[in-house]
């Protein structure tokens, strides 16, 4: 109702503010300056505390307010980061990210730290211990990867991501003391890596788009599809989802609880405080603007940091922890807890007049027998059978099939799906004619990918001519591999495999089969040396069989090195192991490599070309310019002809800029292609063993060493 | 001058209607006053508050719903006694409780509305106008159109008593013995009548469906003479009115009550006319309103709004400050509650507990029949839901309201026509759309899942005329067992067209005329499928003659019909094309003898045209400005000099940035919209020429893309010059 908590600062930056795009540096190692990137690709620094403007360099202050520096990176602007890099140095670091390449600058020195190429681009930063390094380290994700940098730009760290980063943070996941990597990308996945060594992995049902250290070993995400929640380790305490996205994510204690809450900007503007552990909205405010981003920092010089909420427009709030808090609402809490316990009263009178009428119906029922269909009266017996199936009839597509049916006369008017990621939205609604209606319903749902999904299904249960209907409500679990049915023949034999050992008895491994799998019976392994199946994947036609040795070896076969890899960890997390060592043979994956790598050789040499010709054509211009101008004055006639000229080589340099960019977007492209597969292959292994794989890949990609690559796909090793 | 009200929430009632709840008056105005309140379950309560607690007076036993509660009382009296009408019968109460009067109307409609003035009672059914005096009846008027609101006054310098009936058809009639003396044509529909008393003087005032408060002239003009108040901001209907001096300065303040929820308090000076009204006070409790009433509830010497909701909710808001509750250590964080209050709250954990635990044994109850073989039967009472779809003429949308008592899960929509959702700013639900497939006569399926603690839900809508078929809601509320209601709305095939009364002659016509063998009661029974706010019944003793104007484009349309023949008039061929496609289509389903013939007039493709030619310039240079403005803001960011070089009209784009934003933004797809209508009149302007254009249409669509009248005209009749 009231704003309990009114900021205790504002201005205005009178820029426009790129959404995400905000930090905060102590560059002079006391104060703090908030830092963001505007719309016109600078970089803004915000110097309350300012003292002498003798600074020149790449910074430009500004002319109408001396408390804003701009910084021109002419360059689009993708992620920024600022924080102590150097050893031994308390003054805080300007990170940089563009399309291709990381600037880290010194703001207070003016200097640039190093200035590299990253060709794979930078979307994300971070700043921060990680890994064995004992000095502080540039965390930058690009297109398919995760680069480290140390304080000279020297490469520490390497890691194939297989997706666009979106999200770095740097968090002690496991309450081990040391920083874990937190990196979320575009495949919907957040992934946990201790050093090269892949903890953890959870996948959300859209892109995830922040991530966001909280204290005690959680952290917070935000998701594109509007929902935010908090993880604590593997376990998400909670999730909410709003028609707004979560712009920024931050943890502060404004409440003065001692412990902090959850900081959420949104889209619209709204900035909200959560409690962590439960995700109850504890108090909201609205800037004026979409949020752009949240940071913290003492602003005021009091020696305690405040909480600095920025719109798109440029306006800046700063909220402080309010202790006093507990004064000001107190009269408009207790009228909210009465107001809360009144509406809780409602409720339960209401459903307890529900059940009386309910009561009263069946005593009068032999007097009124006329309305009843017509008011969704049904008999109390009324059941709903479910089945769920993976649907393998050559005369349709393909799906996963939900069919209902009701035990007496009445009809199943609609039926609505709610999950999340299995299709566009968050529902599926299956309405049928209303000269259609009849006891049975099947809805057919077409799992994009191999995860598990919890469904709830709302069934609409009633007559024909109702106006009222039942709801049944129904959860079920969809299996990971629910797009898999088992088919008779066996199949075109396949000569890619992967190869594993698991030594574990075969029931065990039915368990498995049976708890992954959507298949019409139970499989149960009676006796005989190996266990075999053959499934048919109906997204795509493709064939898989598994084969369990009795002395432990497994064999899976298929073309698809995504579902291999799916498979392995599904299997290495069933049956906890700890590491796992597999033989890989997938020619067409390795053809494909071989192709990736040739064609990004090809690539970068036609770049160096592409480079040479882009200074001559300098060299061409500045003639051109001073002839022409040169005529202006000595012969007007003379002019018109050098400035064609000069049109003529601006169209082929932007012929040339357009080459480029092709070049470049496809060396890109190739370059995610091949760190996709890199990544799915470390997926083949588990444990200490896919880390290791994880080094040898990046020394075989610096020496471009196609065989060695193909060598490691295969055996893990180099 | 600022308003500073808090709230204090105080009891829960059942579902109630409309002017259900009142303060009664006492003799001293300082004293806390008694609440009487009616509800939907029939039950009549009196009670007062004592520290912060009901103290009940008395309550009656449930029976029929509630539909009407007035005050009256013998002239010269405090009017304390208190009336209630439910079903057709009027019953009175003494403040003590005691019944004097039971009154059955014998009515052939329910009762909807009613007025007591000293010993006259006024009674309105849908279309009975019912006068009695001492219970005698002393006349009746039957009215076609839906009566939404009676009252009744003597008018200054008169002593003759006359009435006032709000119609839904945008009338408003004033009765004297019964007999309509004037019909007050408004712009909207009205939804409540009020007397609004200031310095000794009455003005009659009403609100309307969109949000408005006019005034009417009752001594002079007999007619409609200013709007007090409209917010273009909140355009939802006004549920309830009152007058109180909340600033103390002599002169009543204007209370409103709307069913999005808000409780608007205003200055305002009637009698002066040059005077605007204030808004000095607004609060949002997102639950339709039904009654507020004005006086000293909670506390002595405190002025209160009360308020009840439609769910049963009754709270104040009142001018007494409630920090004296601080107080403690306000460092630990813990709360002080006031003495009064933490009894209160004690008492209501009591009651819920106990509820909890009659709920578990019902709950089991109910499991256990599931369970049965015996024929037993799971019913649920139908839930009232309030709902409504409402055209506004702003944006030529619908809106689509559900309010339940409880708070709703989840809503899905469906439909068979494509419509169109548009986003609405204040509703906080998450939709989702799902795959609809067309052949299965599904064009739209969403559903919207609501946060906790939502009751009611607005949707826009946006309908495409001549696309008619139904919408329907089902809405699933949030509580055990589940169920859900579906609400069934048509679309019309004329969907956008509103009722109104003068009809401008001097446009050029097209005329549809039909002739066959069909009745009144048929041909009326078509007017109002294919057009809303078509009255229920029609006038059976001659021409009935309806005019209607399109939301979006101001084109008129006259239904002139009788008995095997109706004549139809409009500016705009496509609306004479849908018409005459949907009469041909009906006549034919029920196998009547039917006989069409539209007259064509050329001229009136001219006059559409030109009617569309400022809105669609208009929108062009809108998005025009639009395009151009992301270039000047780029320029104002990276070169802040630069922006003094630029022309006057530039600079002012840069000034006006977010209002131009606004108004783009707030109509969405409005040129397509705009080109949709234009290419809809090229098809049947040619269809009744006989020829199928289909073929050119595209050409047609070009022309639109770098428009110019008289190019577009030129489309249309190549011939003319």
């Amino acid at each position: 109702m009231d704003k309990i908590i009114r900021p205790v600062f504002t201005l205005e930056l009178n820029y426009k503010i790129v959404p995400g795009l905000t930090t905060i540096g102590k560059y002079d190692g006391t104060h703090p300056c908030l830092t963001a990137a505007t719309t016109a690709d600078k970089i803004l620094i915000h110097s309350p505390h300012r003292k002498s403007a003798i600074v020149t360099g790449r910074v430009v202050w500004s002319e109408s307010n001396r408390e804003i520096a701009t910084l021109n990176i002419n360059q689009s602007i993708t992620a920024l980061a600022a924080g102590p890099l150097i050893p031994q140095d308390d003054k805080d670091i300007l990170i940089v990210g563009t399309p291709t390449h990381i600037l880290a600058y010194h703001v207070h020195d003016n200097r640039d730290i190093f200035y590299k190429e990253c060709p794979d681009g930078v979307r994300a930063l971070t700043v921060g211990l990680f890994h064995d390094s004992k000095s502080p380290m540039v965390l930058s994700g690009g297109n398919s990867t995760v680069h480290g940098y140390d304080a000279v730009g020297n490469e520490l760290f390497w890691l194939a991501i297989g997706d666009a980063v979106t999200s770095l943070i740097l968090h002690d996941y496991n309450k081990d003391q040391t920083n874990e990597l937190i990196v979320s990308s575009e495949d919907y996945n957040i992934r946990v890596y201790k050093g090269d060594r892949l903890l953890a992995e959870q996948t959300e049902t859209e892109v995830v788009t922040g991530l966001a250290a909280l204290p005690d070993n959680r952290f917070a995400y935000s998701v594109s599809n509007g929902t935010v929640g908090v993880y604590e380790q593997d376990i998400r305490l909670w999730r909410v989802k709003s028609k707004n996205f979560a712009i920024s994510l931050f943890s502060y204690d404004l409440l003065g609880q001692g412990h902090s809450q959850l900081i959420t900007g949104w889209s619209n503007g709204k900035v909200d405080c959560r409690s962590i552990k439960t995700g109850e909205v504890l108090f909201k405010d609205t800037l004026g603007h979409g949020c752009a981003g949240i940071v913290e920092g003492d602003y005021r010089s009091i020696g305690k940091a405040d909480l600095i909420c920025t719109s798109s427009e440029g306006e800046v709030r700063g909220y402080t922890t309010t202790k006093s808090l507990s004064t000001t609402p107190s009269s408009g809490l207790e009228q909210d807890t009465v107001r809360d316990l009144l509406a809780q009263k409602q409720a339960l009178l209401l459903e307890l007049k529900h059940y009386e009428n309910n009561s009263k119906v069946n005593e009068e029922f032999d007097r009124r027998e006329d309305n009843l269909e017509s008011n969704g009266v049904i008999p109390a017996n009324t059941r709903l059978q479910i089945a769920i199936s993976a649907n393998d009839n050559p005369k349709t597509k393909n799906h996963v099939e939900i069919f209902i049916l009701t035990n007496n006369n009445t009809v199943i008017k609609a039926v609505i799906v709610f999950a999340e990621g299995i299709f566009k939205g968050e529902t599926h609604v299956v309405h049928p004619q209303q000269s259609k209606l009849s006891t049975e319903l099947s809805v057919q749902l077409y799992p994009p990918k191999d995860n598990p999904v919890d469904i709830h299904i709302k069934a609409l249960v009633g007559y024909s001519g109702s106006n009222q209907f039942h709801v049944f409500e129904i959860t079920r679990q969809l299996p990971r591999f629910s797009m898999y049915a088992l088919c008779e023949t066996k199949g075109a034999q396949c000569d890619s495999f992967v190869e594993l050992r698991i030594s574990e008895r075969l029931q065990r491994m039915c368990m498995w089969i049976n708890q992954n799998f959507l298949l019409a019976h139970d499989i149960e392994f009676e006796t005989g040396p190996e266990l075999k199946i053959c499934l048919k994947c109906l997204r795509d036609d493709s064939y898989l069989s598994l084969l369990f040795d009795i002395s432990g070896r497994v064999v899976i076969k298929t073309e698809n090195i995504s579902l291999a890899a799916d498979l392995v960890q599904s299997l290495a997390n069933f049956n906890n192991l700890e590491s796992l060592e597999t033989k890989v043979n997938l020619p067409k994956e390795e053809e494909k490599i071989r192709i990736y790598m040739e064609k990004l050789t090809q690539i970068q040499e036609a770049r160096m070309r592409l480079g040479t010709d882009v200074a001559d054509r300098l060299g061409q211009i500045r003639g051109l310019i001073v002839r022409a101008e040169d005529s202006r004055v000595n012969c007007l006639s003379e002019m018109p002809k050098y400035y064609n000229e000069l049109k003529a080589l601006n169209s082929e340099l932007t012929n040339g800029y357009n080459i480029r960019l092709a070049n470049f977007n496809e060396g890109q492209e190739t370059m995610k292609n091949i760190n996709f597969i890199l990544q799915k292959a470390t997926r083949l292994r588990a444990g200490a063993k896919s880390s290791k794989m994880i080094g040898y890949c990046r020394t075989a990609i610096k020496n471009n060493n196609i065989d060695g690559l193909i060598k490691i796909i295969r055996t893990g090793e180099l | 001058m600022e308003l500073e009200l808090t709230r204090v929430d105080y009891t829960i009632i059942g579902v109630n209607s409309n002017n259900c709840m009142k303060l009664v008056p006492i003799d001293n105005n300082r004293e806390q006053q008694k609440i009487a309140v009616a509800d939907n379950d029939g039950v009549l309560q009196v009670f007062s508050i004592r520290k912060e607690d009901v103290s009940l007076h008395f309550k009656t036993l449930p029976g029929p719903k509630c539909t009407s509660l007035q005050l009256a009382g013998a002239q010269g009296t405090l009017s304390d006694k208190i009336f209630i009408a439910s079903e057709n019968e009027v019953r009175g109460y003494t403040k003590k409780g005691k019944l004097f009067l039971s009154f059955d109307t014998n009515l052939t409609e329910p009762i909807s509305s009613m007025y007591v003035l000293g010993s006259d009672l006024f009674i309105c059914g849908k279309h009975i106008y019912n006068q009695y005096r001492d219970c005698k009846d002393i006349g009746s008027y039957l009215c076609g159109d839906r009566i939404v609101d009676v009252i009744a006054l003597y008018p200054e310098k008169s002593y003759r008593l006359i009435s006032l009936i709000a119609c839904e058809g945008r009338m408003i009639r004033t009765l004297e013995h019964a007999r309509v003396t004037h019909s007050i044509v408004i712009e909207s529909s009205p939804t409540l009548l009020y007397i609004y008393e200031e310095e000794g003087s009455k003005h009659v005032i009403f609100g309307t469906v969109d949000g408005k408060i006019g005034l009417l002239d009752l001594d002079r003009s007999h007619s409609f003479k200013k709007w007090l108040i409209s917010n273009p901001d909140n355009s939802s209907a006004v549920s309830c009115l009152n007058c109180y001096d909340f600033t103390k300065d002599g002169i009543n303040n204007l209370i409103i009550g709307r069913n999005d929820g808000n409780i608007e308090v205003y200055t305002i000076h009637i009698s002066d006319p040059m005077d605007q009204a204030v808004l000095i006070f607004s609060y949002n409790c997102n639950e339709s309103v039904t009654s507020l009433q004005c006086g000293i509830v909670g506390s002595v010497g405190y002025d209160e709004i009360l308020v009840s909701t439609y769910t049963g909710r009754i709270f104040g808001l009142t001018t007494e400050t409630t920090d004296k509750n601080v107080g403690g250590d306000s460092t630990s964080g813990n709360y002080i509650f006031s003495v009064d209050t933490t009894q209160k709250i004690i008492k209501l954990r009591n009651e819920i507990e106990e509820l909890q635990g009659s709920l578990v044994k019902e709950r089991e109850k109910y499991q256990s029949l599931t369970y049965s073989f015996m024929d037993d039967f799971s019913a649920i009472p139908t839930l009232t839901i309030k709902d409504s779809l409402v055209l506004s003429k702003s944006g030529a949308s619908y809106t689509l309201t559900l309010e339940v008592p409880t708070a709703i899960d989840n809503v899905l929509l469906q439909s068979d026509v494509p419509i169109d959702l548009l986003d609405v700013e204040k509703n906080s639900a998450v939709v989702s759309y799902s795959e609809a497939d067309p052949k299965k006569e599904n064009y739209l399926l969403a559903t919207y899942r609501c946060q906790i603690n939502t009751n009611r839900l607005e949707v826009k809508i946006r309908t495409i005329e001549g696309q008619y078929g139904t919408l329907q809601a089902y809405v699933t509320p949030l509580i055990q067992p589940k169920f859900c209601q579906l609400r069934q709305y048509s679309i019309k095939p004329l969907s956008l067209h509103l009722r109104i009364h003068h009809f401008d002659e001097n446009r050029p016509y097209n005329v549809l005329t039909v002739k066959g063998t069909f009745s009144l009661a048929e041909i009326h029974a078509w007017i109002s499928n294919c057009l809303p706010e078509v009255p229920e019944k029609p006038n059976p003793m001659e021409d009935t003659v309806l005019n209607f104007q399109s939301a979006f484009l101001d084109t008129m349309l006259q239904c002139k019909y009788m008995k095997g023949e109706g004549i139809f008039k409009s500016d705009n061929v496509s609306t004479i094309s849908i018409l005459k496609e949907y009469l041909s289509k009906e006549a034919t389903r029920k196998n009547t003898k039917f006989e069409v013939n539209a007259a064509i007039n050329d001229d009136s493709i001219n006059h559409v045209l030109n009617m569309i030619d400022p809105k669609l310039n208009g929108h062009i240079q809108l998005a025009n400005k639009v395009a151009l403005m992301d270039a000047l803001q780029e320029l104002e960011i990276n070169d802040e000099e630069s922006v003094g070089y630029l022309t006057e009209n530039y600079r002012n784009l840069l000034v006006n940035k977010a209002s131009i934003r606004a108004e783009f933004s707030s109509q969405p797809s409005y040129l397509d919209r705009l080109h949709g209508i234009i290419t809809d009149l090229y098809i049947d302007y040619y269809k009744f020429k006989g020829m199928n254009v289909k073929a050119k249409v595209p050409r047609l669509l070009e022309v639109l893309q770098r428009y110019t009248y008289t190019e577009l005209l030129h489309i249309f009749r190549p011939t003319y010059v």
